[in-house]
């Protein structure tokens, strides 16, 4: 990555480092919405496969 | 020379807040998790009173908790597909008016729905009977030859029918023996369902009992949330009166149906007339000799007939095999002709005989007018008929 | 009898067998001990049930171990012949997987098991290591440890045997562990959310949208066409995109920070670049054992002209064998040689091209560059999945 773009994400998680709970916060945010979104679209979307995982056969 | 493709790892938030909010949102998600499970009613929930014996659902065929809290002490099951979902309003001799709506001493349970063959059916049949009564023993199925198509039934729409928590119950009736259980999963496995699936239901160790508890509660969520549509439905119970239940009068009610039947039919094969101006009407020429390939011998359909007889055996029910006919002259049109559909017949006859149950075999019906309503579903007589096997079956 | 990463029962007991190594995480003790003792168990879960795969695992293992101190004793003592009994041990390494994908073609499985591809390249990778001179000693404790670390047995990413065994013989202390784990579980989010929401997606889009669009007109046919080797490149990506990403979390929880897999590659602007972002640990495996050796043999016994017409050789081969590594089927192979092809002609042009040395910088050349990539990428998906096999009538 270049100088400027590791200064840029420097500074960006710098604002998370300062405000600890807000990127904790959103961190929950983020975890709950996937969890909860995985349930509906497993359980009840019908829109699951079954795992069919591909990578396993080689 | 050992170039990994590591993770920069530098600018990150710190591990703190991860954590946390890792922590946060789990224990959020389990009491949202939790308040689900609180608030979706049961499957044993019925709440109205109503009777469901004659709804046609999946979700309420998958769940006996529910069939079975939901009608009549009694109700004998009636296994069948897409012939349940014919409308009163359609067909006026249909169940749910002929017993549904008379105290004639019957009541009926649909279960099925369309695209569930004999090997759903056996499934079904497993995992229903240690919960009936002495009285439900006899129970009636509705075959139709279009199961025997050639290939049989395709992987897909079976695991779009199958119910893992019937699979489950069917799986833990110990009247069921252990090459029954081979067969099914035998058969499962050939549908396309994956192998962990089908081992969990049979379980005996422990990675299946671990899959079978979570995929026995997804079955249980879905149910449970399918079900929330099915409440609505259902009609008035019957009021409870004390005296005898009459006798029905077939012979009027058959006047009645045909008369029912001349007043919605408009043409010459005996469909009800949207059924034939949707699908038949000047679109003889396209439909002509579409089918002329199929033998209806080239299918595993007829042993899992014979499983679904064997299924009954060991599970303690009387079932009666009702053969549905196939419309003649649509069947003649298309090319499947007299010769191929007899010969289905003949095998799902002896396949019976073989399993020494009752059959109701209208399979020379194919031509008779108002039998069917359309190419292949019970029309006005047809229905009539069938309920006259079922009463004297159940009655006899 | 557990399959990874897709039985809900391994997801359970993944959740009890964690809770002590963070456990030991976050008061800083070893996980190398209690890492290895879970892989054992997770191994007993995956091969229960199948004798077959049971003893010729057990087999591999004993030709591992068996080659592996062979070829350290022979290094270690300079014996005359080594270098000969060297190849010797490694085409030894090289018959199971051979032998598998060979009978695999004939519908039998000699010597197969799951994650045999994977485990392959780990032993042959530590005997070309000690030919090199770079491992010159490896415990038995360890080196069954680098085999059998759990959560890339089945699929990978392959890991490297120094860089995995020096972080698994490290303690680290708290706020590393801590660190690596926070990272760990945003990977492993991530993975699910891929594998089981996501890929599924794709899944659904790949049969949905040819039905939905029709075959009325030969138009709609194609268009049908590409939405079905779209769908079916958003599947494969997102089903091994996430499955490497759950491994990467899983890894973290026992301690070790497995090589990443994945990087954006649908930005890529190049066939090479994608390379670089696909499938990276068996591209850059690849890269390492076979292209850089097989480039500097050529070289040195001089066997083409140029350095140009070397790498371009090198890259077909290369690219060859990793396409019938995942199978010795027509399409795999057709894959394998398209893909060489296509990183040759892209050597060659950016090697000789004037146009492309005055223009690679340019915003508009690289946004074309990268169209033409995604073309190039999704018609190899197509090849891969069989699907321009099904439309030639192949």
């Amino acid at each position: 990555m270049s100088k400027a773009k590791l200064q840029q994400r420097e500074d960006g998680a710098g604002f998370f480092r300062r405000h600890g709970v807000l990127a904790a916060a959103l961190i929950a945010l983020i975890v709950l919405a996937c969890l909860l979104f995985l349930l509906w679209f497993v359980v009840f979307s019908g829109m699951s496969a079954s795992a069919d995982f591909l990578y396993a056969q080689f | 020379m050992e170039k990994l493709s590591r993770e920069h790892s530098k600018a990150k938030m710190g591990y703190k807040p991860i954590l946390r909010g890792f922590a946060i949102g789990a224990l959020l998600f389990a009491a949202c998790f939790a308040t689900l499970e609180m608030l979706l009613p049961s499957q044993s929930y019925v709440g109205s009173g109503r009777n469901y014996g004659y709804v046609y659902s999946g979700a309420k065929s998958s769940s006996p908790d529910f069939a079975l809290a939901s009608s009549p002490e009694d109700s004998v099951l009636l296994f069948g597909s897409s012939e349940l979902s014919t409308p009163e309003s359609l067909i006026p001799q249909v169940p749910s008016a002929v017993f549904g709506q008379n105290d004639y001493g019957l009541d009926l349970q649909f279960i099925g729905e369309a695209y569930d063959q004999s090997l759903w059916h056996a499934i079904a049949a497993g995992a229903y009977a240690p919960r009936l009564g002495e009285d439900q023993r006899k129970v009636a199925i509705i075959v139709s030859p279009t199961w025997f198509a050639d290939g049989g039934l395709d992987g897909e729409t079976f695991k779009m029918r199958f119910s893992y928590s019937l699979f489950r119950e069917f799986c833990d009736n110990p009247a069921i023996s252990d090459s029954s259980k081979r067969y099914l999963a035998q058969r499962l496995l050939e549908q396309g369902l994956d192998e962990a699936t089908v081992a969990a239901g049979l379980g005996g160790n422990v990675v299946a009992d671990l899959n079978d508890w979570v995929l026995g509660a997804i079955s249980d969520l879905q149910l449970r949330a399918d079900l929330g549509d099915v409440r609505p439905m259902g009609m008035p119970a019957k009021e409870q009166t004390s005296e005898e239940p009459a006798k029905p009068d077939f012979e009027s009610m058959r006047a009645d149906a045909v008369l029912d039947a001349e007043q919605s039919s408009n043409n010459d094969w005996g469909y009800d007339a949207d059924f034939w101006s949707k699908n038949i009407d000047g679109r003889q020429d396209i439909l002509r000799d579409t089918q002329a390939n199929e033998t209806y011998q080239d299918t595993p359909e007829y042993e899992d007939l014979a499983f679904f007889l064997q299924v009954c055996k060991e599970a303690g029910l009387e079932p009666m095999v009702i053969i549905s006919p196939v419309s003649g002259p649509f069947f003649d049109l298309v090319g499947l002709n007299e010769e191929t559909r007899r010969a289905c017949y003949d095998r799902i006859l002896s396949i019976c005989e073989n399993a020494d149950v009752p059959v109701a075999d209208f399979s020379d019906k194919e031509y008779e007018e108002y039998f069917l309503h359309d190419i292949v579903h019970f029309g006005w007589t047809g229905w009539l008929a069938a309920e006259e096997a079922i009463y004297d079956h159940v009655k006899g | 009898m557990l399959s990874f990463y897709t039985d809900p029962a391994f997801f359970i007991i993944l959740a009890a067998t964690a809770i002590p190594a963070v456990a030991r995480g976050v008061f800083g003790r070893s996980l190398k001990g209690y890492g290895m003792a879970v892989s054992a168990l997770f191994l007993v879960l995956l091969f229960a049930g199948s004798w077959e795969g049971t003893a010729f695992f057990a087999l591999f293992v004993a030709l591992g171990l068996t080659t592996t101190y062979v070829t350290l004793a022979l290094f270690r003592r300079s014996h005359p012949h080594r270098i000969a009994l060297y190849r010797v041990a490694l085409a030894v390494m090289l018959v199971p997987l051979a032998a598998a994908k060979l009978s695999a073609v004939f519908d039998v499985n000699i010597l197969g098991f799951i994650g045999i591809s994977y485990l392959t390249f780990k032993a042959v990778q530590v005997l070309i290591e000690i030919r090199d001179g770079l491992i010159e000693s490896i415990t038995v404790p360890d080196y069954l440890y680098f085999l059998a670390f759990f959560p890339v047995f089945t699929s990978g990413p392959i890991t490297r045997s120094r860089d995995f065994l020096a972080q698994a013989r490290r303690t680290l202390p708290r706020p590393e562990y801590l660190e690596l784990l926070s990272q760990g579980l945003l990977w492993l989010l991530r993975g699910i959310m891929y594998s089981f929401v996501l890929a599924p997606l794709g899944q659904w889009f790949m049969w949905f949208a040819p039905e939905a669009i029709g075959t009325a007109s030969a138009a709609a046919f194609v268009l049908g066409q590409l939405a079905y080797g779209f769908g079916y490149g958003m599947f494969l990506f997102f089903d091994f995109a996430g499955y490497s990403a759950m491994a990467m979390g899983v890894g973290a929880i026992f301690g070790i920070e497995v090589p990443r897999n994945f990087d954006a590659p649908f930005r890529s602007i190049d066939i090479k670049d994608f390379w670089n972002r696909w499938h990276m640990t068996l591209s850059f495996w690849l890269r390492d054992f076979v292209f850089m050796r097989m480039t500097r043999s050529f070289m040195k016994h001089k066997v083409f002209k140029s350095r140009l017409t070397t790498a371009c050789c090198a890259f077909v081969a290369e690219m060859a064998l990793m396409g019938v590594w995942h199978g010795l089927t027509f399409d795999y192979l057709i894959y394998g040689l398209y893909h060489g092809c296509l990183l040759a002609l892209c050597e060659v042009y950016q090697k000789k091209s004037k146009f492309y040395k005055a223009h690679k910088k340019d915003r508009w050349f690289k946004l074309v560059a990268w169209a033409i990539t995604m073309v190039a990428i999704f018609f190899g998906f197509a090849i891969f999945s069989g699907q321009i096999s099904t439309l030639l009538g192949l």
